[in-house]
């Protein structure tokens, strides 16, 4: 069944493939992109009910929101840097994230911790960029914050968009634009 | 008097000391010195302290495993179908290799792994001597267990088979085993992995199956014309089992004060072992010979080591109480136990490795 979720899905799947094949950025950067194309290509089989893992599309989208903006803010801040450049770094970046948000949405019952590493993270893009005033990286970072913030508040613009497409569209577009700033610190 | 539950680990306990007894016997009558009092005293009751700690700790990982696999577990699994089990044994084993490689090749958690290394001697009193610290870190690693919804007694179980089957490759009786030793973890793949020559260095993480280190590069085969020298290259030099877990992290804090900048810093905690930072002694970097290699030894009065195999006795039948009766305690009483365990063999530590009666350092 195609519904507006599968195409915004498909569309952010399909963005980060083509970031990955050619974006020149760090590794840390697109090993945060991997977490979201496997999370939105698990929701193109979810909602299309192709092959339905609702509970691994959840997993993967709240990897996606802790730990894989965190790895792209790391990968656009301090791109040139050993955490950034070194697979190893990466793993260690994304086991210790990835850790910190299971202890405390389910140890202490946070479950917005993650929304809260992707909100921190995606400013201190903003931040960053704009001090740097890197209009491409500014854009995506805006971009990104908008597509959360959208998401959040459940937005209903056109009644056949849902607030999860916003997040794809603006996701989507963001990175994209992150994946194009090129300024080396 | 609280009832007492027969626990798995209430029955390896045991069956544990019964096979030190046997690997002691045989050895003995193929004329080999494999066990020296001091170092084996020193497992055990390392290995009964991580025993204590690890009962209580390991609620975080039984916790954390429940509940991400309660939320994100995506499939049933039918536990009286026999491919659930060779299924989660084989992921488990996939995921421990990277446990181990990483309590290998990440400082923080060599920190706590690095006990394990810690005796100079190779037996299965050596497979005892495991960390009371690295309950923290490892659970991360099963979560694509949880994600995949193996129920989280299966996850116990294959657990609990991957760590005893450990326990036997633990041991230089046995010699090499033919085409076995193309796919499984045998004793002369763990010497290798438990050798301090360059060659051995960073390799054979497997736990059952050593399939995973010929994937990811890390196998290595017992070479007879090198004989192993066991150890860590900066040796402990101590017979205290809570300072057999702490050493490393207090070399880390230390490491990490002498750094000026952040990066340098997290370095010393994420970096490789090898990695020392500035202004560090360099470490012994030559690869050991046999020949040469000096253990730690001490010689003390009959009396004190007495009194190291009487607190081993005393801390043996301690932990085997607490492990059957501890689902009555409260979790005060439980880490009271704990700490009087701690306290117990540190102190036996103190009196064996008193500076008067060292041999070397």
């Amino acid at each position: 069944m195609i519904t507006s979720l599968v195409l915004s899905d498909a569309f952010l799947l399909c963005v980060c493939f083509y970031i990955l094949l050619t974006s020149p950025q760090s590794v840390t950067f697109k090993f945060g992109v991997s977490l979201v194309s496997v999370a939105s290509f698990l929701g193109v089989l979810k909602f299309s009910e192709i092959l339905p893992l609702p509970s691994l599309h959840a997993f993967f989208s709240s990897l996606s929101a802790s730990s894989a903006i965190l790895m792209i803010m790391v990968g656009i801040i301090w791109r040139s840097r050993l955490v950034a450049v070194s697979s190893r770094y990466a793993w260690i970046l994304f086991m210790v994230s990835a850790a910190l948000t299971f202890i405390m949405s389910s140890a202490f019952g946070l479950n917005y911790f993650g929304y809260m590493m992707a909100g921190i993270s995606t400013v201190g893009i903003i931040c960053h960029q704009a001090i740097l005033k890197n209009k491409d990286g500014l854009i995506g970072g805006v971009l990104l914050l908008v597509g959360f913030l959208a998401f959040l508040t459940k937005i209903e613009l056109f009644s056949v968009l849902e607030p999860g497409d916003y997040l794809h569209f603006f996701m989507a577009v963001g990175i994209y634009k992150l994946s194009r700033s090129t300024v080396l610190v | 008097m609280p009832n007492f539950a027969i626990t798995p680990m209430v029955l390896v306990i045991p069956v544990l000391f019964a096979m030190i007894f046997l690997e002691l016997l045989v050895s003995y009558l193929k004329g080999m010195k494999v066990y020296r009092l001091q170092d084996t005293v020193t497992s055990v009751n390392t290995g009964l302290l991580s025993q204590f700690v690890n009962s209580t700790g390991a609620i975080i990982s039984v916790f954390m495993y429940g509940t991400i696999e309660q939320k994100f577990g995506a499939f049933e699994w039918n536990v009286q179908n026999p491919s659930t089990w060779i299924f989660s044994l084989l992921l488990y084993d996939f995921l421990y290799y990277w446990v181990h490689r990483t309590g290998h090749e990440v400082n923080i958690f060599w920190a706590a792994h690095i006990t394990h290394h810690s005796s100079e001697e190779f037996n299965i009193s050596t497979a005892m001597r495991q960390a009371s610290t690295g309950f923290y870190f490892k659970w991360v690693f099963y979560i694509p267990l949880a994600v995949l919804g193996i129920p989280l007694q299966v996850f116990i179980v294959v657990g609990l088979v991957d760590l005893l089957y450990q326990v036997w490759v633990h041991t230089q009786i046995v010699g090499k085993l033919g085409w076995l030793e193309k796919f499984l973890v045998t004793p002369s793949n763990h010497r290798v992995h438990h050798g301090q020559n360059d060659y051995c260095i960073d390799k054979n993480y497997g736990g059952i199956f050593s399939i995973w280190d010929q994937l990811f590069g890390t196998f290595a085969i017992e070479r007879e014309e090198e004989p192993i020298v066991y150890g860590i290259r900066k040796p402990l030099n101590s017979w205290n089992p809570v300072w057999g877990n702490l050493h490393y992290y207090y070399l880390i804090i230390k490491s990490v004060k002498r750094q000026d900048s952040f990066s340098k810093k997290l370095m010393c905690v994420f970096g490789e072992p090898a990695w020392q930072g500035e202004g560090a002694q360099s470490q012994k970097s030559e690869s050991p010979s046999v020949d040469t290699y000096k253990k730690f030894s001490t010689s003390p009065p009959v009396w004190v080591n007495l009194s190291g195999l009487l607190t081993t006795l005393i801390s043996a039948s301690l932990l085997i109480f607490f492990l059957g009766t501890k689902g009555q305690m409260s979790i005060f009483i439980q880490t009271l136990w704990v700490a009087i365990a701690i306290l117990t063999v540190f102190s036996a530590g103190v009196v064996w490795s008193s500076a008067g009666w060292y041999k070397s350092e």
